[in-house]
């Protein structure tokens, strides 16, 4: 007879579950104890990939303090963070750009109401590889970097950029892609917005990726690369890369803050409004708002101007009881 | 597969006196060389980097932290339990359903419409007589003739509807797992109400992995010889006795294996997860046990690593996340080798 013992078969079983619990050897562990507060609930938060780590560094300092408060933050996007957030499915949406007028419509049909906060900023910073031999000064203005992206752009070669006095190598360009919230404001304020209100949309014949760190490695080995992305990856980067100033003025944390840097961008929280009846929610924003700075700093993020953070508190203080 | 002898019939074939050189097998020699080699060496030089860069941050305690947004604290605790919960529930409800499908697709489906209307002609002329000797009567008459009459129309509607459900689960197992997302996110989401949890995220996979068990299992099945199910119902065994208790035994280790396999594919899963509300970050900690996995987030492996990947300090984020992908290859691995482990020991052969 073919019939295989009843015991090794059951040893194959257990084999492959422990293939698989080896994997998970080290779970257990309980949370970290010691209460010091009564805050119970759990708040979810969902959006931008570029404000996430600053709202996960708020969410585990904030639950630190309170234990019963559980929080997850997800990665979506902007635009997905915000789909999911008009349907009343999460308490806060990270938002690298301010929401858009059919996102407004979409929460409006959710009945989802809303307060908009600030919580950091950014500046879409332009970059090629450094020590690249281009020719010209590094800077851009704002005209000719619509000539370069525009969707009816010709421009194959630095030397074709308008009035750049580049040389004549081959121009290489990168960027988020369609997803992407810093795609959005980028075309925004470059291409800006058709007779119809529409955002004009980019040239389709660059290398679009939703990971910004691709994009600093495709710059980073084109001799002649453009690439975007926010603040946070040129300063991580800058040993590889050489920002362009734009309109004369160079993104560093001051000019990004003061807002004087053309391209700089404010990030925000967006809060349910029925989530702000939740004491625990409430308390959260509010620590979000009193440790914006610190925080933004220790992230590596360019902070909020603090009127706007003072401005943001008093808004919240309606919702405290 | 099983070889019979008749070697005797078999003519010897003569050697060719003397092996010539032929460029054209030599070109195709290196060739095909040279295409293991690429292959290979990509996965090593792969490997080699990620571990060179991940190996240092590599520790009891990054097995043990939860997620952090400090990359000196994060650990890979929340992402490796989370991991561990999907694949426990996929494998509880993918496995039973996925064998349970193979066994009815090989075993008990209607193949042709001829051998499904002489079963229903051998029930109707039985019922006939029972009728005539008085043996059956009042309910037990109208069930069976209700029971004839389904007979009848199954043979129409059987075989089509089996052949079609045989071509769909073949496409399924090449849809790409981003619908599978989707689908989870209708089904069990808004459908079912299940909220974006763990269970949520191993219901999608299990879905996600069904049609390749059921290949898999269906292939094991079929290998076994007819000739012991054959012998097991001359000896007297029902159809079912048979496959329970020789068909499927004999199976079982094609079946864990192709199993396993398909457990390997889902573990590595990112999309379908994202889809049905995965996170990149939770404050708490993730509990192992499966029957909680209703209210707890949704995190996984894939997810923690493109979350690290992602971060613009990659010197700080960038060894966390070869570490993770150190740990996800080690789990892979280990599923891998009990695959083979149990294709080794238990196979039989006749």
């Amino acid at each position: 007879m073919t019939r295989i013992p009843r015991r090794r078969l059951a040893v194959g079983c257990a084999l492959a579950s422990v293939a698989l619990g080896l994997t998970a050897a080290a779970c257990g562990g309980d949370d970290d104890s010691g209460s010091s507060s009564d805050l119970k609930g759990k708040i979810a938060i969902d959006g931008s990939s570029t404000v996430a780590p600053l709202s996960s560094a708020m969410a585990e300092n904030f639950n630190g303090d309170n234990p019963g408060v559980n929080i997850t933050v997800g990665t979506s996007g902007t635009g997905g963070g915000f789909e999911v957030f008009c349907k009343g499915e999460t308490d806060i949406s990270d938002a690298s750009r301010g929401i858009k007028d059919e996102e407004k419509a979409a929460c409006k049909k959710g009945g989802v109401e809303y307060e908009e906060f600030r919580v950091a900023s950014d500046g879409i910073t332009l970059v090629t590889k450094k020590g690249a031999d281009i020719g010209g000064k590094p800077d851009l203005t704002m005209d000719q970097l619509k000539a370069i992206w525009e969707a009816k752009s010709t421009v194959k070669s630095w030397s074709a950029v308008p009035g750049g006095g580049f040389k004549d190598v081959t121009l290489t360009l990168a960027g988020p892609d369609s997803q992407s919230g810093t795609y959005d404001f980028f075309n925004e304020e470059v291409l800006g917005k058709d007779a119809a209100g529409e955002v004009l949309s980019p040239r389709q014949d660059y290398s679009a990726s939703a990971d910004d760190n691709v994009i600093v490695r495709t710059v980073e080995g084109a001799e002649g690369g453009l690439g975007y992305f926010g603040f946070s990856y040129y300063e991580e980067n800058q040993d590889k890369l050489q920002a362009f100033s734009v309109d004369g003025v160079a993104p560093s944390a001051e000019t990004i803050t003061d807002g004087s840097y053309p391209l700089s961008r404010p990030l925000f929280i967006y809060v349910s409004k029925k989530s702000l009846a939740k004491p625990e929610v409430v308390a959260f924003v509010k620590y979000y708002l009193e440790n914006a700075i610190a925080t933004a700093e220790e992230q590596q993020f360019v902070p909020a101007p603090e009127d706007s953070i003072s401005e943001d508190k008093t808004k919240l203080a309606t919702y405290e009881k | 597969m099983a070889t019979t002898a008749h070697s005797t019939d078999v003519p010897q074939v003569k050697p060719l006196a003397r092996k010539r050189f032929r460029p054209a097998d030599a070109f195709f020699h290196w060739a095909l060389l040279a295409a293991i080699g690429i292959a290979m060496g990509a996965l090593v030089w792969l490997t080699v980097s990620v571990v060179m860069k991940g190996a240092g941050s590599l520790d009891l305690g990054f097995l043990q932290d939860k997620a952090s947004s400090s990359a000196k604290r994060a650990g890979f605790n929340s992402a490796l339990v989370g991991s561990f919960v999907l694949m426990l529930i996929t494998m509880v409800v993918a496995v039973p359903l996925g064998f349970a499908a193979a066994t009815y697709l090989e075993k008990f489906a209607p193949s042709s419409r001829a051998e499904l209307t002489v079963i229903a002609n051998r029930r109707a002329r039985a019922l006939a007589l029972r009728k005539e000797a008085g043996t059956i009567g009042g309910a037990g008459a109208l069930l069976g003739s209700v029971s004839v009459a389904f007979g009848r129309v199954w043979a129409r509607i059987g075989p089509p509807i089996v052949r079609i459900i045989d071509v769909n689960i073949s496409n399924l197992a090449a849809v790409p797992s981003i619908i599978y997302g989707l689908l989870g996110l209708a089904m069990f989401v808004s459908i079912m109400g299940i909220s974006k949890s763990l269970l949520a995220g191993g219901l999608t996979l299990a879905v996600l992995v069904l049609p390749i068990i059921i290949i898999a299992a269906r292939e094991a099945i079929r290998a076994v010889p007819s000739s012991i199910e054959q012998g097991a119902m001359a000896l007297g065994a029902t159809r079912w006795q048979a496959v329970r208790s020789q068909v499927l035994p004999a199976a079982l280790p094609g079946m864990l294996t192709g199993t396993i396999l398909a457990m390997s594919r889902a573990i590595g899963e990112s999309a379908p997860l994202v889809v049905v509300g995965g996170v990149a970050f939770a404050t708490q900690r993730i509990s192992a046990n499966p029957l909680s996995a209703g209210d707890q987030p949704l995190v996984a492996m894939p997810l923690q690593i493109f979350d690290w990947v992602e971060r613009p300090q990659q010197g700080q984020w960038g060894p966390l996340a070869a570490a993770g992908i150190i740990v996800l290859l080690i789990a892979l691995l280990l599923m891998n080798a009990v695959a083979i482990w149990l294709r080794n020991r238990f196979t039989r052969r006749w």
